[in-house]
């Protein structure tokens, strides 16, 4: 058997083309692939190369559920190992992760971030992603400067950089655990937006770093800021929407309404990215992150009242499957494009710099957190949920991505250090701080919701298991292998006991009334997909026409939208949630 | 019509005031008439047909809750019967309560007291709207006993 590998190339551009070409000189995840012949090439490397991927993504996913892991963490480990096991050289460019990868992500997530509850926190949000983004850009790049001796411009430029914060990891944690929505929608929304405020910041701090000190204007650099930002924004706005006013309003066409959603989550950052092209000012660039937050946001608050209950599952079906897919390739491939030897070589670059993004979240939270809740004691953001901003700021893609870019701006020292710094970073944040997050939440009560599901779950388990008992000892009686007078003491002994239980039950349903409506909801609708699969099962072994079931479908996706109207209207979450204010912060 | 009257709003408080009117039922031998009226800017938004959909799905979360609380109560021998109406709660209350005046309404308080809630007008004005019409008002509060 012959070691053959699969080669796919990912070619670094300078403009928003990313993609593979099969003539790129890099070489991309080998793998022991059984057959003799020779390595293929083109098209079909790209498509050997995603399937694999995915199929690692998959294994890896299942493992995840079986040992509880956390499944980005996983990806990564699973990445580093293959990146040491089969010599992978991984190129990623910039415009790869940025321009294809990170737009269905951030147009996913802002879709599905409601936006009453985000213009809640709007002020603490944007006091932590703009406030923030520029006091970690300033923090961490005093302290590169001073440790590490880079110059000015390149140290802000890792400090913008590493300020992005991709809590992905961090999100799923928080859905299985019950925690609130508030502590979700801060840490989300943080997230997405000083995504695109730490590229806005790079690029001026790149931008500085190509002028000498004389020639760099601050005002010029706030000027370019603001422009290059709500540019972006409004373009977001405006494209998100015309998609949601004029095509999903006025279509009802499941297929065509995703591909739209497609076209208007890839197409906003290009027109961002490449405004100047449009007006004629060749220069000009808004940022594309921005466009594409706006859009999903305004796509998630008004397009989708705009579809039908039909469109709306394959919508979210859709984006359910594309992220997890994209999020897959992202994790795995950090993982291989981390090379763990050199970062063992150096790992003075990679704990100056953890430090430097401890301290620096350190001030951004604690501080501007402290000062905004003196401002704005109505937007109180309690301190329990300030540590888990803290430690849950783990840093991913677009660190990576904009890392990528160091050595076309500096010195390939310099750019090698920070590159490797940001990748020592990443994983720090992953591993460490990614796999100790779930012991933060439960320590500070954050997920206490969810022991009253664990409660519940406690009761069920109990009754499904002694009525299992008693099953098998009416079976013994039966087959006469049990003493009938013995029987009828462990029978009624069993009888007890479950009644005991389901009184359990019950007193633990009623002081959480909301378990049990989130009970029928979840029954409910498990019936209603019941009906959907028997509808479409008949239709498929041609017993009713097409028609019909297509009739039936969709009235049962209009029953199953009207569950999640009345799961929202009472308030119900998908794991019971009301939001568990902590103790320490109830004055 | 005569019986009496649980208006709630179905949400986790709605079980005090279901249990609470099963027990006034079994008390005075008569039967309970649970009306519930869904309205508000995001249900009228939506299509009819997604319109529908809701109320049929509320129908049978009322349902369900409502035999839940009747077996609490021990009050199997009561009978009840679920209506549905949509449109303004305050306005379709009034209303069903002056085509069918009942023994008697009970009623959950708010957690927050006199806050306004129908159309702009305090719990306390809207119960005093209510009793002007000549009908018995029971406040139920909102614990999970739910005494009245």
């Amino acid at each position: 058997m012959r070691r053959v590998a699969i080669y796919i190339e990912s070619r670094s551009s300078p403009n928003i083309s990313p993609g593979f070409s099969g003539s790129g000189n890099s070489t991309l995840i080998p793998i022991l692939f059984a057959a003799e012949g020779v390595a293929p090439s083109g098209v079909l490397n790209v498509e050997i190369w995603a399937v694999g991927l995915i199929a690692i993504a998959a294994a890896v996913a299942v493992i995840a559920r079986l040992f509880k892991a956390p499944f980005t963490v996983l990806l990564v480990v699973a990445g580093l190992v293959m990146a040491v096991t089969t010599q992978a050289d991984v190129t990623l460019s910039k415009d790869l992760i940025l321009g294809v990868f990170v737009p269905p992500l951030v147009f996913e997530a802002t879709m599905h971030l409601p936006w009453r509850r985000l213009r809640k926190d709007l002020a603490s949000i944007l006091t932590l992603a703009i406030g923030g983004t520029l006091i970690g850009t300033f923090v961490v790049g005093a302290i590169v400067r001073q440790l590490l001796g880079v110059p000015w411009p390149a140290a802000l430029a890792f400090g913008a950089l590493i300020s992005a914060t991709d809590p992905v990891a961090v999100i799923a944690l928080f859905r299985s655990l019950g925690v609130s929505k508030r502590l979700t929608t801060l840490v989300e929304g943080e997230s997405l937006f000083n995504d695109g405020v730490a590229i806005v910041v790079f690029n001026l701090a790149v931008a500085a770093g190509a002028v000498d000190a004389a020639a760099f204007s601050l005002g010029g650099a706030v000027g370019d800021f603001i422009i290059v930002a709500f540019g972006g924004l409004a373009v977001g706005v405006v494209l998100g929407y015309v998609v949601s006013n004029v095509i999903l309003r006025n279509l009802d066409d499941h297929l065509v309404e995703t591909a739209v959603t497609v076209a208007l989550a890839f197409g906003s950052y290009l027109i961002a990215e490449e405004f100047g092209l449009l007006i004629g000012e060749e220069g000009l660039h808004l940022s594309g992150i921005l466009a594409v937050v706006a859009a999903g946001l305004v796509v998630g608050d008004i397009g989708l009242r705009n579809t039908s209950p039909p469109t709306r599952l394959t919508l979210e079906n859709f984006w359910e499957f594309l992220s997890f897919t994209v999020n897959s390739f992202v994790f795995l491939l950090i993982g291989l494009r981390i090379d763990v030897r050199d970062l063992g070589a150096h790992l003075d670059f990679v704990a100056v710099a953890v430090v430097a993004i401890l301290v620096a979240r350190a001030v951004i939270i604690y501080g501007t957190m402290t000062v905004q809740n003196r401002i704005r004691a109505t937007a109180h953001v309690p301190t329990s949920y300030q540590h888990v901003l803290y430690w849950g700021g783990l840093r991913g893609a677009v660190s990576l991505a904009l890392a990528l870019t160091l050595s076309s701006s500096f010195d390939k020292g310099v750019a090698d250090t920070l590159e490797l710094a940001t990748f020592g970073v990443v994983l720090f944040t992953l591993l460490v701080q990614g796999t100790t997050i779930n012991g933060l939440i439960r320590r500070l009560g954050l997920g206490k919701r969810s022991d009253a599901v664990v409660e519940q779950q406690r009761h069920q388990a109990a009754i499904y298991s002694k009525r299992a008992g008693r099953a098998e000892m009416e079976r013994l009686r039966r087959e006469g292998l049990v003493l009938p007078q013995l029987w009828a003491s462990l029978d009624e002994k069993y009888d007890d006991e479950i009644r005991r239980d389901r009184s359990s039950l019950d007193v633990h349903f009623q002081r959480n009334p909301g378990l049990e409506t989130a009970m029928f909801l979840q029954a409910r609708a498990d019936a209603l997909n019941a009906e959907r699969s028997a509808v479409l099962d008949v239709a498929r072994r041609g017993l009713v026409s097409s028609e019909i079931a297509e009739e039936f479908s969709n009235d049962l996706a209009h029953r199953l939208a009207a569950l999640e109207f009345l799961r929202s209207r009472l308030g119900v979450a998908q794991e019971i949630e009301t939001e568990p204010e902590p103790l320490e912060d109830a004055e | 019509m005569k019986g009496i009257v649980c208006a709630t709003n179905a949400g986790e408080d709605s079980r005090a005031v279901h249990m609470a009117a099963f027990r006034r039922a079994l008390e005075e031998e008569t039967n309970v008439i649970f009306l519930h009226v869904i309205g508000g800017s995001d249900f009228d938004e939506q299509p009819v047909r997604m319109q529908r959909a809701i109320v049929e799905e509320l129908d049978w979360l009322l349902h369900a809750l409502i035999r839940v609380a009747r077996d609490r109560s021990q009050a199997a021998e009561v009978a009840s019967e679920v209506v549905l109406r949509t449109g303004s709660p305050r306005d379709e209350i009034l209303a069903f309560l002056v085509e069918a005046p009942p023994t008697a309404l009970l009623i959950g308080v708010p957690r927050d007291g006199d806050a306004s809630i129908f159309a702009g007008q305090t719990f306390d004005d809207f119960v005093a709207e209510l009793e002007s019409l000549g009908v018995r008002v029971e406040l139920v509060s909102t614990g999970t006993d739910g005494r009245v």
